[in-house]
C-alpha cells in the first residue's frame, strides 16, 4: 500500500509531492502513472517528502530516475527530503545519492 | 556456516502480489535466527529484489510458480531461488536491474548464480555483528 499526493502549499515553480507506504513491484505501475501525472511536462523542480515512505525497491528507484531525466531536460532538479535510513542506504549503494539532491530538512 | 540447519520451502505463484508475503515471511525467519532489525530490513530488500525479477521476467515458461528454499543456521541464513536459465540470464537487465544487482551484492555476504538444467540463485548472510541484543 502506498500513497502519493501533491502538497504545493501555494508555491509556484515547484511540485511538492508526499510519498508514503511501500513502493514495490505491485505498486510501481500506479506510482509511475501518478508521479508523471503530477510532474506534468517536468517544467519545475520536484520536492519529494519521504518521511512516511517505508520501502522502495529497484523498480521504484528506476521510476524516480525517469522523473529526474524528465525535469533535467528543463534544467530542473529533484530534491528528496526526510529519507529513512534503510532507504537512504539504497540510494548510497546505487550511487543515486549523487544524482538526486538529498536533504534532511526543507 | 555451521552444518545443522532448518529448511523451509515455499512454493509461490509468479504474481507480484505475493512478493509482499515473502518479505514478511523472511522478516519472521531472520528474527528467529537472531538478526538485528537493520539486517532484517536489508535482507527483506534483497529477497524482494530477486522475487521481483522472477515475477516480472518476460521469459516464456510453462511453470507458473517458483520455489524459494531457506536454510536457517545457528550462525546465519541462506536462501535459494530455483529459476529457468532464461530468467537467470536476464535477471539484471536494464537500469533497475543494475540497481538490483548493486543492492543484492552490497547487502549480502554470499551471492551466486549457478546453472545446470535449472539455475539456482543463492544468497547468504552471516550473523556476525548483526546479532539482535535481545536475542
Amino acid at each position: 500500500m502506498f500513497e502519493i499526493t501533491l502538497d504545493n502549499n501555494g508555491q509556484v515553480g515547484k511540485s511538492r509531492i508526499v510519498l508514503s507506504g511501500e513502493i514495490d513491484i505491485s505498486t510501481a505501475p500506479e506510482f509511475k502513472t501518478k508521479l508523471h501525472e503530477l510532474i506534468g511536462d517536468g517544467d519545475s523542480d520536484i520536492e519529494l517528502l519521504c518521511e512516511d515512505l517505508s520501502y522502495i525497491d529497484s523498480a521504484g528507484l528506476g521510476i524516480l530516475v525517469g522523473a529526474l531525466k524528465k525535469v533535467k531536460m528543463h534544467h530542473h532538479d529533484v530534491y528528496i527530503y526526510y529519507l529513512r535510513d534503510n532507504i537512504k542506504k539504497l540510494f548510497e549503494i546505487t550511487g543515486l545519492d549523487k544524482v538526486f539532491i538529498l536533504e534532511e530538512a526543507i | 556456516m555451521k552444518q545443522h540447519f532448518d529448511e523451509i520451502i515455499i512454493h509461490l505463484p509468479k504474481k507480484a502480489e505475493y512478493v509482499g508475503f515473502i518479505r514478511l515471511t523472511v522478516s519472521g525467519l531472520l528474527s528467529k535466527v537472531g538478526f538485528d532489525i537493520d539486517t532484517v530490513e536489508d535482507i527483506k530488500v534483497v529477497v524482494s529484489e530477486i522475487c521481483n525479477k522472477i515475477v516480472s521476467s518476460k521469459c516464456k515458461s510453462e511453470r507458473h510458480h517458483y520455489d524459494v528454499k531457506f536454510h536457517l543456521f545457528d550462525n546465519g541464513f541462506k536462501a535459494f531461488f530455483k529459476v529457468s536459465s532464461c530468467i537467470a540470464e536476464n535477471l539484471f537487465e536494464g537500469e533497475s536491474g543494475e540497481f538490483a544487482k548493486a543492492i543484492i551484492s552490497s547487502l549480502t555476504d554470499e551471492f551466486s548464480i549457478e546453472c545446470d538444467d535449472y539455475c539456482t540463485i543463492t544468497i547468504g548472510k552471516y550473523l556476525g555483528d548483526s546479532i539482535n541484543a535481545n536475542r
